[in-house]
C-alpha cells in the first residue's frame, strides 16, 4: 500500500535491519549468497520434489560437514592474504597416517583422535614456519606440503584399504545426536562456533582482518605478524585434522586417495561466500553459505539427472555465474 | 645396444631351460637364473588402491622372475605419462608396461619406445602402435554380463538401478560404462542413472546417498570398482532399505560382502593378479617366447547365492556371438585372487594368447 509506512518510518526500519544484518555478521553480499542458494533450492525441489525434503536437506549438511570445517580453515587463510593448497592432501595424510596408526596399535579411538590433532597442529605450525620465518610465499610453502603430503600418505598406506570398526568412530560417522542430529553436523556446528568466536570476539580475529587489509601497517599498528600469521596456519591445521576424523569416521575406510578434490571445494566455498583472496574480507556465515551453495549444487546435479560427462562443466558453469552475480551485485552497489 | 641385451637374454634364458629341463625345473629356477630385466612402470596414478594392488602383484612377480621395477605415475596427465615413457627410454630400460591415460595420445610414444628395442606392455585398454603388446580383459563384456544379470534378477519388477562409475573420460570408466549401459537396455522396466565416483570412496558415498534419495524405487547399484564399492555400501547400509549392489575386481574385501548376501555379484579380474601376469607376459617375451600381440586375461563371475538360480535360469553364460563366459563359485574365486593363486595360475605351463 504505498503511503502506508511514513519516509522517517522506512529509514527506521531500514536502520534497523542494517543493525540487525551487522549484528549477525551478514553483509550485502551475504545476502545475494542466500538468494543464489535459494534460487538453486528452488529450481532443484520443482524439478524433483524430492530435493526439498528433511531427509534430503539434512543429508546435504552431512556429506559436506567436513568440507565446510576445511573451508572454515581456508576462510582464515584466505584473509590474512594467504592460501593453502595442502589442506585437501593435509586432510588426506592426517586421516591415513593417524588410522593407521589407530588400526596398527589395536584401535584405541582416543589415539585416533589425537593423532589427528597432533599431526594437524604439526601441518600447520611448519606450514607458518615456513611463511612467517622462512619468508616462502604461501602458494609456494603449500605446494610443497603438499606434495610432502602426498608422499607420506602413499608410505604410510603402501597404497591400501584399511577399515576402522570401532564403535566411536561409527558413531562419529554416522550417529545421532538426540535422535535427529547426525554427528558430523554437530562437529560442523561446533567448529563454526569456535571460528566465529575467534574471528569475531579475539585479538587474533582483529589481527586476521589486519594482516589482510595491510600487513605493513598491521604491524605498525602493534600486531605481531609473525605470530599472529603462524596462529591462523596452525588453527588451519586443526580445522583439517577435524575433516580428517570426520572424514574418515563417516566413510569408515582410509585409503590414499580419500578426500581427493576436497581443497578445491573448501577454498571455492570460502571465495563463493565472499572471502577475498587478497585478504581481508570475509565472514564465518559467508563461508557457511559458500559450503552449502556447493553442497547443493553436488546434490542436485543427481537430483536433475545431469548426465556424467556434463556434471563438472555444470558445476563449473554454476560457480562461475555465482562469484559474476557476486560481483556485479556490488558493482551496482559501489555505483550508488 | 637392445639387440644385444635381448640376444643375451634368449641364449641365457634357453641354457637356463635346458637346466630346468634336465630336472630342476621351476619358474622360480627359470627367473632367478635369468639376466635381470628392468621394466619401467608408468601408471596413472599410485593412490587409487586397485593399482596398488596392481603394484603388489607386480612386484611379486618381479621377485619370482628375476626383474627389477621403477614406478612412475602421471597424475592423469598425457603430457606426464609421455615425459615418463621418454625418461624411460632414455634409462635404457628392458621393458614398458603403461596404463595410458589416453589410448590415442600415447600412441606416438609407444612407437617411439618399440623402435628404441624396448618391450612395450599397455595394459588395459588396446593402444593401436607398430610393435606394442595389448594386455587385455573383457571390460565390457563384463560390465554387461552385470548389467544382465541385475536386469533378470529385477525382470519382474519396476525402478532405477543406480550405476557408480570412475570418472568421464577415465578409459576403464567409460568401457565399464557403456557395457553396463548396453546390457541395461534390453530391461526397459529399470530406469538407469549414473553418477561418478572419480574413484574414491568417499565421492562414491556421497553419491551413493544422492541416488538413494532422489529415487524412492532404487532398487539396486552397481559400482565398477571395489575400491569405490565399500563407500557406496556404507551409504546403503545407514540408509536402511533394501538395496542390492554390485561391483567388480574381486578383491577380498569385496568377496566377504559377496560371501555376507551385501553383493549380488563379483566380476574378478583381480588386481594383483593382473600385475603379476602383465609381468609374467614381460619375462617371456624378454626371453625370446613369441605370441601374439593381444594377450588376454581370462576374468570370472562370481555369483552370490541369490542370483545364482537367476544366471542360470536365463542362461547368461552364453554370450553373444558364442562368448562364453567362466562362472567360478565364491570359494575358487578366494583362491584364483590370492597370491598363491595367481602364482600357481601363471606358472611355467601357463600359455599366452599364441
Amino acid at each position: 500500500m504505498p503511503g502506508f509506512i511514513k519516509e522517517g518510518d522506512k529509514e527506521k526500519m531500514g536502520k534497523t535491519a542494517k543493525s540487525i544484518l551487522e549484528k549477525l555478521h551478514i553483509s550485502y553480499n551475504r545476502l545475494i549468497s542466500i538468494l543464489i542458494l535459494i534460487i538453486l533450492m528452488a529450481v532443484a525441489s520443482i524439478v524433483n520434489p524430492a530435493f526439498l525434503t528433511a531427509d534430503n536437506l539434512l543429508g546435504i549438511l552431512v556429506q559436506n560437514s567436513a568440507k565446510g570445517i576445511l573451508a572454515l580453515g581456508a576462510t582464515f587463510v584466505l584473509m590474512t592474504g594467504g592460501i593453502d593448497l595442502a589442506c585437501g592432501n593435509g586432510l588426506t595424510m592426517i586421516a591415513v597416517v593417524a588410522s593407521v596408526i589407530h588400526i596398527t596399535t589395536g584401535e584405541n579411538f582416543l589415539v585416533l583422535v589425537l593423532l589427528c590433532l597432533l599431526l594437524g597442529v604439526v601441518l600447520g605450525g611448519i606450514n607458518g614456519f615456513l611463511i612467517t620465518r622462512m619468508k616462502l610465499l604461501p602458494f609456494v610453502a603449500t605446494l610443497a606440503m603438499m606434495s610432502v603430503a602426498k608422499g607420506v600418505t602413499l608410505f604410510a598406506s603402501e597404497g591400501k584399504i584399511m577399515f576402522l570398526n570401532h564403535p566411536a568412530t561409527i558413531y562419529i560417522g554416522s550417529g545421532k545426536v538426540f535422535g535427529f542430529l547426525p554427528m558430523p553436523v554437530v562437529i560442523f556446528g561446533l567448529m563454526s562456533a569456535i571460528a566465529a568466536v575467534l574471528l569475531y570476539r579475539t585479538k587474533m580475529g582483529v589481527a586476521v582482518y589486519a594482516l589482510g587489509g595491510n600487513k605493513e601497517a598491521a604491524e605498525y599498528s602493534g600486531i605481531n605478524v609473525k605470530k599472529e600469521e603462524t596462529k591462523v596456519y596452525i588453527f588451519d591445521g586443526i580445522c583439517i585434522s577435524v575433516a580428517a576424523l570426520v572424514t574418515v569416521c563417516r566413510v569408515g575406510q582410509i585409503s590414499p586417495n580419500l578426500g581427493e578434490g576436497a581443497m578445491m571445494d573448501a577454498i571455492a566455498a570460502a571465495v563463493i561466500g565472499g572471502t577475498s583472496t587478497l585478504g581481508g574480507k570475509g565472514t564465518i556465515g559467508g563461508t557457511i553459505v559458500g559450503v552449502l551453495i556447493i553442497g547443493v549444487i553436488i546434490n542436485a546435479l543427481t537430483f536433475l539427472n545431469v548426465p556424467v560427462i556434463a556434471q563438472d562443466a555444470v558445476k563449473g558453469l554454476i560457480i562461475i555465474f555465482a562469484v559474476i552475480f557476486d560481483a556485479l551485485i556490488n558493482q551496482v552497489k559501489e555505483r550508488k | 645396444m637392445k639387440l644385444r641385451k635381448r640376444v643375451l637374454a634368449v641364449m641365457l634364458s634357453t641354457a637356463v631351460a635346458a637346466g630346468c629341463l634336465a630336472g630342476a625345473g621351476s619358474v622360480t629356477c627359470m627367473a632367478a637364473e635369468g639376466e635381470k630385466l628392468t621394466v619401467g612402470m608408468s601408471c596413472i596414478n599410485l593412490t587409487d588402491a586397485g593399482l596398488a594392488a596392481i603394484k603388489e602383484g607386480a612386484d611379486k612377480a618381479a621377485e619370482d622372475y628375476n626383474m627389477e621395477l621403477i614406478w612412475k605415475a602421471c597424475d592423469g596427465d598425457l603430457d606426464t605419462q609421455i615425459d615418463v615413457i621418454r625418461g624411460f627410454i632414455q634409462q635404457d630400460v628392458d621393458a614398458i608396461w603403461i596404463d595410458s591415460v589416453d589410448v590415442d595420445g600415447i600412441v606416438s610414444v609407444v612407437d617411439e619406445a618399440a623402435d628404441a628395442g624396448v618391450i612395450v606392455l599397455t595394459a588395459g585398454s588396446k593402444v593401436e602402435g607398430k610393435e606394442n603388446y595389448n594386455l587385455i580383459y573383457p571390460d565390457l563384456a563384463d560390465a554387461e554380463f552385470a548389467a544382465r544379470a541385475v536386469g533378470e534378477y529385477y525382470k519382474d519388477k519396476e525402478g532405477t538401478v543406480g550405476l557408480i562409475v570412475g570418472s568421464a573420460g577415465n578409459l576403464v570408466s567409460e568401457k565399464r560404462q557403456e557395457g553396463f549401459e548396453k546390457g541395461m537396455e534390453a530391461y526397459p522396466n529399470l530406469k538407469l542413472v549414473t553418477e561418478q565416483g572419480m574413484w574414491d570412496a568417499t565421492t562414491s558415498m556421497q553419491k551413493a546417498e544422492d541416488l538413494i534419495r532422489a529415487n524412492s524405487d532404487l532398487l539396486h547399484i552397481h559400482v565398477i570398482a571395489d575400491g569405490m564399492s565399500y563407500g557406496v555400501y556404507r551409504a546403503v547400509a545407514n540408509a536402511g532399505k533394501e538395496i542390492t549392489m554390485s561391483s567388480n575386481d574381486g578383491e577380498s574385501d569385496a568377496l566377504k560382502h559377496l560371501e555376507d548376501g551385501e553383493y549380488l555379484l563379483e566380476n574378478l579380474v583381480g588386481n594383483g593378479r593382473l600385475g603379476y601376469w602383465g609381468m609374467v607376459i614381460a619375462r617371456r617375451l624378454a626371453d625370446g617366447e613369441e605370441m601374439a600381440t593381444d594377450q588376454y586375461l581370462p576374468t570370472y563371475k562370481v555369483p552370490g547365492e541369490a542370483i545364482k538360480p537367476v544366471i542360470e535360469a536365463a542362461g547368461l553364460e552364453k554370450g553373444e556371438d558364442g562368448y562364453v563366459y567362466e562362472i567360478v563359485s565364491l570359494e575358487e574365486a578366494k583362491q584364483i585372487g590370492s597370491q598363491e593363486g595367481y602364482v600357481k595360475e601363471f606358472n611355467e605351463d601357463f600359455v599366452p594368447t599364441k
